[in-house]
């Protein structure tokens, strides 16, 4: 039953794009909010926050991505509850770009001078305002070519997600590829629609890093 | 039970009183036993060689460095390492850095109004009211709207010290603020704390210039390996030191 590569084909391919923009902004909002309280607690004066971030950070980036969404689809699965895969995949990455990102943003608060920090001590600010007002301000700029590379791992991370029997843009060429049995052409769409997505990202990336450096001379 | 009394009835009068205080940094004792009391209006100046605890004292006052033993007590109330009330006390000292430390990313004005705003519960008219005045105060109100790197370093030292009067402190720490300086720089930053010391500003200096010294110190300390070696007011600490450690310190400083 070996269909011919149409119009059709193309079409289903490309309408999977949205999966898997819709899966990496959702888990990048979602790894947004969770490496913010990271990155807060690995640079906490409470050594016990600290200790709790690092070994969350330790268990991501010490494991595979594709170990860190199995164990989320079929533990939940084990436990009883059923996830269905988009939601696995959510939750997974998620909790992948939290530790990432609280790695990142970690690095960037910690890059900005101790001074500051004893200027702001100084002044008598409490913690909510030196990290609002002082330090926050000058990490963000440090961590914006950083985070929007992040991004650009995050939207390939998400190919991913085909494994567990989500619907995205490589499980869509998936799909068609079993039909048509045109796995160059097929997978070759795939692979230029992804680049259509990172490389922008990715120029990007490099610009604003270009900026930051040319701002600190 | 009279002794306990005593101690307390000093330590209310002075605006910073230190007695016994130690700290280490690890294994490392960085400041034994420092009794100093400083005087409402009182100018102090602290010199003495390279590590041997200058900062670290005056960096216990605020405790951005906290200290293991000892009192600590500012305007009668007593600094608990680790205390949740620190904050409070900490906005009642004004500190100046050797690198300034002014927010890059804030305009001179904002650096000035931020903490008056957040600390003190300002509004906004009154915290730029006031940070102009101080501006002006350190003679460079025209300077408000820039960005600390467009500025010199002098003219970023005076703004440090104008974002500290914002808060009204009742006491200044110097921490070598004029160590960073080009030399031409030096005089400007200078005649600004003299003029504060003529103002009656309590201050506590670490600094090498010793003509500074001289012009408003009441007291100057020498220290030496965490230890306040001498202490004496300035006709007498330069003409008449006691020990040889000051005479050598004096001889090396003072030949340049
Ligand atoms: N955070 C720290 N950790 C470990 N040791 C420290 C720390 N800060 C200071 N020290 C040590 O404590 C001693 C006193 O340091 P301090 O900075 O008070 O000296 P200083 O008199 O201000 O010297 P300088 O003239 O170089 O500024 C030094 O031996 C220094 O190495
Ligand atoms: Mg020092």
């Amino acid at each position: 039953m070996i269909r011919p590569f149409g119009i059709n084909e193309a079409f289903f391919i490309i309408s999977a794009i949205q999966w898997t923009v819709l899966l990496s902004l959702t888990a990048f909002a979602g790894g947004a909010l969770g490496g913010f309280a990271i990155a807060l607690m690995r640079t906490s004066p409470i050594p016990a926050l600290r200790r709790i971030a690092s070994g969350f950070i330790q268990v991501f980036q010490g494991t595979p991505l594709l170990m860190q969404l199995f164990l989320v689809f079929f533990g939940a699965s084990a436990m009883g509850w059923k996830l269905n895969p988009w939601v696995a995949a959510a939750i997974g990455l998620t909790l992948h770009a939290s530790a990432f990102l609280g790695e990142i943003w970690r690095g960037s608060i910690e890059t900005v001078p101790r001074g500051q920090w004893e200027a702001a001590h100084a002044l008598g600010l409490r913690y909510r305002e030196k990290i609002r007002d002082v330090i926050l301000p000058q990490a963000i700029k440090l961590s914006l070519a950083p985070t929007v590379g992040f991004l650009v791992q995050l939207i390939k991370g998400t190919s991913l997600a085909a494994i567990i029997g989500f619907t995205e843009l490589t499980r869509a060429g998936q799909i068609v590829n079993n039909a048509t049995f045109q796995p160059f052409l097929v997978f070759g769409l795939v692979g230029a629609l992804y680049f259509a997505l990172c490389w922008p990202l990715s120029m990007l990336s490099a610009h604003l890093e270009r900026r930051l450096t040319r701002a600190s001379r | 039970m009279t002794i306990a009394a005593e101690t307390v009835d000093r330590a209310a009068d002075a605006m910073v009183s230190m007695e016994g205080v130690e700290k280490w940094f690890g294994t490392f004792q960085a400041l034994h036993s420092i009794d100093l009391s400083v005087a409402q209006g009182e100018r102090i100046v602290i010199c003495g060689p390279s590590g041997s605890g200058k900062s670290t004292l005056i960096r216990c006052i605020n405790q951005l460095d906290a200290h293991q033993k000892g009192r600590i007590v500012v305007d009668g109330v007593e600094i608990l390492p680790g205390s949740r009330t620190i904050e409070a006390v900490r906005s009642e000292i004004g500190m100046v850095f050797q690198q300034f430390n002014l927010f890059p990313h804030m305009t001179v004005l904002q650096n000035c109004m931020l903490a008056p705003m957040r600390v003190r519960g300002a509004s906004r008219e009154q915290a730029e009211a006031e940070a102009r005045k101080y501006l002006e105060r350190v003679r460079i109100p025209e300077q408000a709207g820039k960005y600390p790197a467009e500025l010199s370093g002098g003219q970023q030292q005076r703004v440090a010290i104008a974002r500290a009067l914002c808060m009204h402190p009742k006491i200044m720490l110097f921490d070598e603020p004029t160590s960073a300086l080009d030399p031409e720089m030096v005089k400007e930053v200078l005649d600004t704390m003299v003029s504060l010391a003529d103002d009656g500003m309590t201050m506590l200096c670490v600094t090498h210039e010793m003509g500074f010294a001289r012009r408003v110190a009441d007291r100057v300390i020498f220290m030496e390996r965490g230890r306040i070696v001498e202490e004496a007011p300035p006709e007498q600490f330069f003409s008449n030191p006691q020990h040889e450690r000051t005479r050598e310190f004096l001889g090396q400083i003072l030949a340049h």
